[in-house]
């Protein structure tokens, strides 16, 4: 295997930082750039620029009234004028009779159909994180914002995001040393930097944590009221939680006891 | 495409289901193409009825760029009512602009004023600036900015290298800070 960089294969380092290159492709160029003084100190400067960049340049939400003035036009079922009530009183006592009756039947059935097709989410989001965790290691871009400063991350994120998540620069996992986790316990997860990934058609924030050398995405949203369950994934530990009216999502190849005692530190 | 009535109940169920999670997305870039919140409304609201008249041709996968190719053709025929004469985009055009010696940003710097990203950003020409924004604020891949802009994927690179190499030079420009026109060095975008 040649290691040394040849001058003529110089890859297109601002292809390669967006993420377009292509698996095997981008492959080469992580590991040319890393032997390549030229590329890499290329690829530092297109780095900081776009961190810098993206750090100043606002995604600019829907103001409220306009949302409301288009919600009114088009979507808005409850909008309809109430007609003038021709149905007298002992019937209509009779109708909202039934129509209780019918409600709660149609409660009851959404409920069962909520459940069912939540559980059917969760999989489904627990698959989505996956895919993003695993395409984001595997030479796609891992953090937007490189920093280790919660100063730069925070305000970062909710420059894009329409909330504000919590973020911690450092989780201890030494409460672990007790729970037998072994050799692994007691180091602290550090906090790497951030981006932004589309999980089930929303963006969500996704911390990027460091574990030794393990790399441990933690998914975070508003609380929609959805529930998760722990799973293991090809080898991939998923937790959930939920705190600071978030939700929160880990995914890393770290064992299911550190990610456990990060996701406890992170939603306390 | 025939009208629909704004009042079937199948319509609020598309709008919910189809244009309102993306409306973000779609004032965003308004809010870039026209660089001012007012008339980012104005196309943001067009591009809504428009959405809702072809809805019929959207599919699931690709919701976001389907709003943000609609809110683009509305932003494109909002800009030849309002500023017919922006829009010159032949590469002549393109190449004036972007000549150091008469654009905007270099003679912002010869006023001494400090602008940031957002200012450098809004100063580029809008065939560079879409794409910029649709790669670095909107996060989209080649392939959807493609689909989006209506262009091959090697023109989305070739205008994205180019908003970066002019927003590199600004960038340069700026540092080098106020002073007279002879002062500026040419960099090469």
């Amino acid at each position: 295997m040649i290691r040394a960089p040849r001058g003529d294969d110089h890859p297109p380092i601002e292809t390669w930082l967006d993420g377009e290159l292509g698996f095997v492709r981008a492959w080469r160029a992580r590991r040319h750039v890393a032997a390549c003084p030229r590329c890499s100190a290329v690829s530092d400067r297109v780095r900081a620029e776009r961190t810098e960049r993206r750090g100043e340049l606002p995604r600019y939400a829907a103001p409220p009234a306009l949302v409301a003035r288009l919600s009114e036009r088009f979507g808005e079922t409850a909008a309809v004028p109430p007609s003038p009530d021709p149905i007298d009183a002992p019937r209509r006592r009779w109708l909202l009779a039934g129509a209780a009756a019918g409600s709660l039947a149609t409660i009851a059935a959404t409920s069962a159909i909520r459940f069912f097709s939540s559980r059917r989410a969760d999989e489904r989001l627990a698959t989505a994180a996956l895919d993003a965790h695993v395409r984001a290691t595997l030479g796609g871009v891992l953090v937007q914002v490189a920093s280790d400063d919660r100063h730069t991350v925070k305000p970062w994120l909710s420059a894009r995001l329409d909330y504000a998540p919590p973020v911690a620069t450092e989780v201890s996992t030494a409460a672990l040393d007790a729970n037998g986790a072994g050799d692994e316990g007691g180091a602290p997860c550090r906090l790497a930097g951030a981006r932004i990934d589309e999980l089930a058609g929303r963006r969500v924030a996704t911390l990027v944590y460091r574990y030794r050398e393990h790399v441990v995405d933690v998914f975070v949203w508003p609380d929609d009221g959805g529930e998760d369950r722990p799973t293991t994934i090809r080898g991939f530990n998923v937790r959930p939680g939920r705190g600071h009216d978030m939700r929160w999502l880990a995914v890393s190849d770290v064992n299911g006891a550190v990610l456990d005692a990060l996701m406890t530190a992170l939603t306390r | 495409m025939p009208d629909r009535n704004a009042d079937d109940p199948c319509d609020h169920a598309r709008f919910r289901a189809h244009v309102l999670p993306h409306l973000d997305a779609a004032y965003n870039l308004a809010r870039w193409l026209t660089r001012n919140p007012h008339d980012a409304e104005d196309v943001v609201q067009d591009a809504c009825v428009r959405a809702m008249r072809y809805s019929d041709s959207m599919r699931d996968a690709g919701a976001r760029s389907w709003m943000l190719s609609i809110v683009r053709n509305a932003f494109y025929d909002w800009l030849s009512r309002n500023r017919s004469a922006d829009l010159s985009f032949d590469n002549d055009a393109i190449d004036a602009a972007v000549d150091p010696a008469d654009d905007p940003q270099a003679a912002a710097v010869r006023h001494g004023e400090v602008r940031r990203a957002v200012d450098l950003v809004s100063a580029l020409p809008l065939q560079f600036r879409e794409v910029l924004v649709l790669r670095e604020v909107e996060d989209l891949s080649y392939k959807q900015i493609a689909r989006i802009v209506d262009v091959p994927i090697g023109t989305v690179m070739s205008r994205l290298a180019r908003a970066r190499a002019l927003l590199r030079r600004d960038a340069s420009l700026q540092a080098i800070g106020p002073g007279g026109a002879d002062s500026v060095p040419r960099v090469a975008p």
